[in-house]
Parts: C-alpha cells; structure tokens; sequence
C-alpha cells in the first residue's frame, strides 16, 4: 500500500462574501496521479496555493510526508515541486542558466545538477536550443521548460497546475508522458485542469470541483458509475414551460437534470429509443431543433452533477 | 540563498547589457561633458554677463555724478548696464523683472561726504534673480569704501572745499591752488603705501604634482557630485523597479514555493541595488580621478563615503518602492520624487544658484544630504567638513532605511 505524501481535510478559504473553496478534503498517494477537475474559477488554483503555503487558508489543514505545512518550512519546500499555471521563467537567461538556478535554490550542485539537467532537457526536447535566451522561445516551448524545472529535483510530491494549456497537442503529449514517467518513479502528483480528455486518459483518480466544492471523487469507472446505465440526452429547441410540464409525467423513467426555454437535459436509460423520446415530444407539438447524446463520461458526470456543461 | 539570487540577478543584467550600460555610462557621459564645460573654451567663446542696474541719484553732486561715472569706466563699464530712472519708476522696473538692483543715491550724499558726515547709499535687489544682484551688491560696497577710505584721508582739504562752497563768492584762485598743494601733500605722504600698493596682486600658474591633492577649487568636481547622485537615484529606480517586475512574470510566485523566503528575496533585490550603485558610483568617480586629475584629501573618506552614500541611495529608493503598488504607478511617482529631491539637494543644480528660500529647505531633500560632503571633498578638497556628521547621518539612513524598507515591503508585496 503506498503511502500517502499530501493530505488535505476540510480546507476553507473565502474571499469577502465568495467562498472560494469550501470544504476540501482529499490525499494524494506515492505514484499517484490525482486530477482536480472543474471549470476555471472552480477554486483549483487557490487549492494549489493554499497547499504550497502561499495562501494562508481561513480553516483546515495540509500535510506533506505526514508533517503540516508551514511557510518558513524550507525542509518541506524541497520535498515539493511546483509547476504554475503561468510561465515562471526568466526570459533574459537560457534554459541550461534557469535550470541551474532553480536547481540551486533546492541544494542541487555540481556534476548531480548538470547530469538532471542535461537528462531533462533531453526529455523535454530543448537541448538543441537549451544555450538560446528562453524569450525566443514560442509558446510549447516556454511550457515545457516550465514543467522541467518543476521535475529538476525530483520531488516525493508534484502540483501542476494546468500545465498543458495553450499548447500544441505533440508538445501536450510529450508533457503528459514525462508526468506518467515521474509518477512511475513514485512521485506523487496532484494535477489541475480543465481538459476533460487530459484528466481521463492521465489520471488515476479524480476529484470534480466546482464552485469550492468537490462534488464528486474516484477513480474515472467509479465517477462513470454516478450517470449509472444511462446517457446524457440535451434536446435544443424552442420549448413553452406548460408544453415541459405537460410532457414529464409521461416519461417515467427520463429524469430531468436541466430545463430552460431553449434547452431540455435528460438522463435516460440505455434501453429507452432515442426515436421513442422524438416521437413523444412530437405529439406535444414541441419543436426539437437539434439533439446531442452523451455516454458516460467526465463530461457526462459533471453535467448530471452540477446541471451545467463543462465549460472553459 | 541570497547569493544565488544575487547571482541570478547579475546573470539576468549581464545577459542584456545594454541597459546597465547605459546607466553606467550616463554618469561618465555627463562627468566628461560637465568636465568640457568646466574647463575649455577661451573667455572669448564665453557670453558676456551684464548686471542690468537702475540708479535713481537724488542728490545729483559732483560726488554721485563721480560714483555713477565708476560704473561706466573700464572692465564695470562692460559689467553693468546703467539706466538712470525717475523717483518711483525704479521699483516699478524692478517688479516687471526688467533690472537686477536698484541704487538709490539719497539727497545730500556729497554734502555729507564733504562734511566728513556719514550717509548712506540704499541698493535693492531683486529677489527673482541670485547671482547678478549679489555682483551688484559686492560693486557698490567696494565703491562705497574706496569713498569712505577717500573722505577720511582727504577730511582737511574737503572741509576747505565745502567751506568755499557754501560761501556766496565764486572762490579766488589763490584759495583753490592752496587745497591743491594740500592735497598733493597729502597724497605723496601716502605714495609710499599707495604707489606701489603695498598688497600687489599677480596672476601665476603653478604645477600640481601627481598624487597631490589639488588645493583649489573645482568646478568640475563640485558639478559631478551632483550630477552622479541624480542619475544614480534614477538607476535605483530602475532597479527596484525589479521586485514588480519579477511578480508580473510569475517568477516570484515559484521562488516562493521553493526553499527561498520572501524576506531572503527582498533582501538580495536590496543588495543587488547597493552593489550596483556602488559600482557604479566607484567607477564615475575613478573615472573622473584619472581624466579630470582629481585627487580626493583622502581615500580611507572616499571608501568610506562610496560605501555610505550608495547604501543611503538604495535605501531611498526601497523606502519610495515601499509605498508603490503597481509598476505603472512607480513609473509616474518615483521619478517625480526624484527630481524634488534633486531639485532641493543640490544635484540638479547647485544650490548657490537657486533663491534662498530653496535653498533653506535643501536639508529636507536626502540627496542634500548625499550631494554635499561630495562636493566638500571632491571640489573643495576638504576633509573637515564635518565629515562624522554627514557620515554619521547617511550610515544611519542606510541602516534604518533599509530596515524600514524590508519591514514594509515584506507586509505590502503580493503574488
């Protein structure tokens, strides 16, 4: 049973009237890779910045390696690595002069710093280029060396926050299998994002966050489950509220997630046919102008959760 | 810890030079074109200065009439400009800006010179302006001794004179060659101490040897040391500009989630800035020394005032970043601060130049404080100035300068 590096419970942090996270609770495992899921806004950021000490929080507690979190601790700042979601590089300098900066400030040195640093420009592709001022690189590029400082000195536990976006999906691909490749070598990550896919194909077990809550947990077959044997049906379309109420009593096993004047969101069965669904908002003169069916997925479990598509 | 930063920071300004170039070479740009000022161009290339001067003569005697006659001969000729005024007209003159002084020659001067009475010459000068005035003024009290020192040494025969004035008869030309062969009497008496004078003045060039300091007075010099200390506290405006800089680029939100503190940050941001005004105060200097053949009296108060001075400069700078927010409003606050202080220290333009008033309140102004054991040392070669003072106060300022800058900017700087 690995153990666990981060232990988050009951974290609050409100800012004036806004709760921004409400309640957090979650633990991150050695060689786990533990996705926070939500919309921007949902409080991941905070989370992140409530975790690295940065951000003092208004209740609850955080442990690292079994040991609380402090901001003078610099012992605990080692055993962390953390990527932002903004580029954090010194542009006037090269990418060999940024890494063994930030490899000094974590006690790195010597042949150690230069071997790690040639291995994870190599990795992350930079070493043809790593002598060049990091202001001429574009965008992909600028990302990588973010996430390869943030894995310099190979920490027992790892935050990136939305490490990925903006970039091109060769470069998204490279990241993620460098992120795999660290969690394999049992390092523990807690990774935020906003990119459904991103979270499914990576991540060993999720949380789902919105508003400051985390509405839901697991592992992705366990958070599938919460839709249960059942897709996700969204009918546009112009709809009078008398037409919706005379409608849903006849549909016994449909469960209405969300409704508006333009918008139906229906659970249903698998078995239930989608023309049997058609014919039946025919006959109450309902215009149906498009239709879209969802099978379980995170998108699928956000949207029965929260009522809302996933957005950006 | 606070090494690397430094480090990084050195890295960072190294990888593009172009911008501490400049503040370093802004300085010795300015000392070398102060430096030609100060020293080249012959008296013909200079512009003449001309004192305009008002007179309004009441008395109208052969006394006031030799006195104005003064200030139209020889090298006061070519000085003042006289303009002769109406009763009243001369204030009026003076209000619209058109004069730099006003004489006043009251009635009865000449009778009471010849009386051997005293009396008095009024001069007003106008508050506006500071150094014609000031020439005027040194002018007309010279004329107004050379008058005295006449009166006293000539009283016999000038009683005669004022006696044969006040008599109804024209005088008889016995009484007049009388008092001439009384005052020629009295001036060969005199001739030993007056012809030759007894105090001769003559213009020599002497050789300086090198290594010794200069004992005269040196423009150049008194110049620089205000010029330095202005485009210094630009450069540590520049500086701190940093700490903003860094948070804009999100490098501060990482160093803080690493081992490094928030005050080992602010505390290399502090250093780097003293190290790099220091440098570049030491090499102006060094510069001017070589070039201008300066010679500071001592180089142990040199080191030290380099090192007092730079560490003062960049507390000046933090203590003005402490109260700033945003880069935006730094670049609208501090250098409007900057040229206050400049303006009442010394730096931008030497304070002998500006109205009293100003220069009342240049110990107000910290760069009074930075700008003026400089000038002591540096242009006057003086090591006496009160030096334990002036070093005592900006040793002082560096110390809870820095102190108070640290504290405030670790409670005010955010992510």
């Amino acid at each position: 049973m690995a153990e666990t590096v981060l232990l988050v419970e009951h974290l609050y942090k409100a800012f004036d009237s806004l709760k921004a996270v409400n309640d957090v609770s979650f633990e991150v495992k050695a060689g786990e890779i533990f996705g926070l899921l939500g919309p921007n806004g949902a409080g991941k950021t905070t989370t992140i910045n409530m975790i690295c000490s940065l951000l003092p929080g208004d209740s609850g507690s955080v442990s690292i390696n079994n040991m609380p979190i402090n901001s003078q601790n610099s012992t605990l700042r080692k055993q962390m690595g953390v990527v932002p979601q903004d580029i954090a590089l010194y542009e006037e300098l090269n990418a060999i002069d940024n890494l063994v900066f930030w490899g000094r400030l974590y006690g790195l040195s010597g042949p150690d710093l230069k071997n790690r640093t040639t291995a994870l420009l190599t990795k992350v592709g930079l070493l043809e280029r790593a002598k060049e001022p990091v202001s001429r690189y574009s965008g992909g590029m600028k990302r990588r060396l973010n996430l390869a400082i943030g894995l310099l000195h190979e920490p027992d536990l790892l935050l990136l926050d939305e490490p990925t976006v903006g970039i091109d999906p060769q470069a998204r691909h490279q990241m993620l299998d460098l992120i795999r490749e660290t969690a394999q070598r049992g390092t523990a990550i807690l990774y935020t994002t906003h990119y459904m896919d991103e979270a499914e194909q990576l991540c060993d077990r999720l949380a789902i966050m919105d508003h400051g809550h985390i509405l839901a947990m697991g592992s992705l077959s366990e958070l599938e489950t919460l839709v249960g044997e059942r897709r996700i049906l969204q009918i546009g379309g112009s709809f009078m509220t008398d037409q919706i109420d005379k409608l849903l009593p006849t549909l016994s096993e449909i469960q209405l997630i969300n409704r508006d004047q333009t918008q139906l969101t229906l659970s249903i069965p698998f078995s239930m046919a989608i023309g049997q669904i058609l014919a039946v908002l025919q006959e109450h003169d309902l215009q149906v102008e498009h239709l879209d069916i969802k099978n379980p997925n995170l998108d699928s479990v956000f949207l029965k959760l929260t009522g809302r598509e996933f957005k950006d | 810890m606070i090494w690397q930063l430094l480090i990084k920071d050195l890295q960072r300004r190294k990888a593009r030079p172009v911008g501490i170039i400049v503040w370093l070479a802004l300085p010795l740009v300015l000392a070398f074109l102060v430096g030609l000022v100060s020293s080249g161009g012959s008296s013909s290339d200079q512009p003449q200065i001309t004192v305009p001067l008002l007179v309004e003569d009441h008395d109208d005697s052969f006394v006031s009439q030799f006195l104005l006659g003064a200030f139209g001969r020889g090298e006061l000729g070519e000085l003042f400009s006289l303009t002769p005024v109406d009763s009243g007209r001369g204030r009026a003159r003076m209000d619209a800006g058109k004069a730099s002084a006003l004489l006043i020659i009251p009635l009865g001067l000449g009778d009471s010179l010849l009386a051997g009475k005293s009396s008095t010459l009024i001069l007003v000068k106008n508050p506006a302006q500071s150094f014609l005035p000031k020439i005027a003024e040194e002018t007309v009290s010279i004329l107004a001794e050379a008058g005295d020192r006449a009166s006293r040494l000539l009283d016999s025969p000038l009683q005669e004179i004022n006696h044969l004035n006040n008599r109804d008869n024209a005088p008889q030309d016995i009484d007049v060659a009388r008092i001439a062969v009384q005052i020629n009497r009295i001036i060969r008496r005199a001739e030993p101490v007056l012809l030759p004078p007894l105090v001769q003045v003559t213009e020599q060039t002497i050789k300086i040897k090198e290594n010794q300091p200069t004992p005269s007075f040196s423009l150049f010099a008194y110049l620089l040391s205000g010029v330095v200390i202005m485009t210094l506290m630009f450069m540590l405006d520049n500086l701190a500009k940093d700490i903003f800089v860094e948070r804009e680029q999100k490098t501060l939100f990482r160093l803080l989630t690493t081992p490094v503190t928030r005050r080992q940050f602010i505390a290399a941001k502090l250093l780097f800035m003293w190290l790099m005004a220091f440098l570049s105060l030491l090499l102006v200097w060094l510069f001017a020394i070589i070039a201008f053949n300066i010679t500071p009296p001592s180089w142990l108060l040199f080191a030290l005032l380099v090192v007092v001075t730079t560490g003062a400069l960049s507390a000046l700078a933090g203590l003005l970043y402490s109260f700033i927010a945003t880069r935006t409003q730094a670049s609208g606050i501090v250098p409007a601060f900057v040229l206050v202080f400049a303006m009442l220290g010394g730096a931008m333009i030497p304070l002998e130049t500006l109205p009293g008033f100003i220069r009342q309140l240049a110990p107000f102004s910290p760069l009074y404080w930075a700008v003026y054991p400089w000038q002591r040392m540096m242009a006057f070669g003086d090591q006496n100035f009160g030096v334990i003072l002036f070093l005592g106060v900006l040793a002082a300022f560096t110390l809870a300068g820095n102190g108070l800058t640290f504290i405030i900017i670790n409670k005010r700087v955010r992510l």
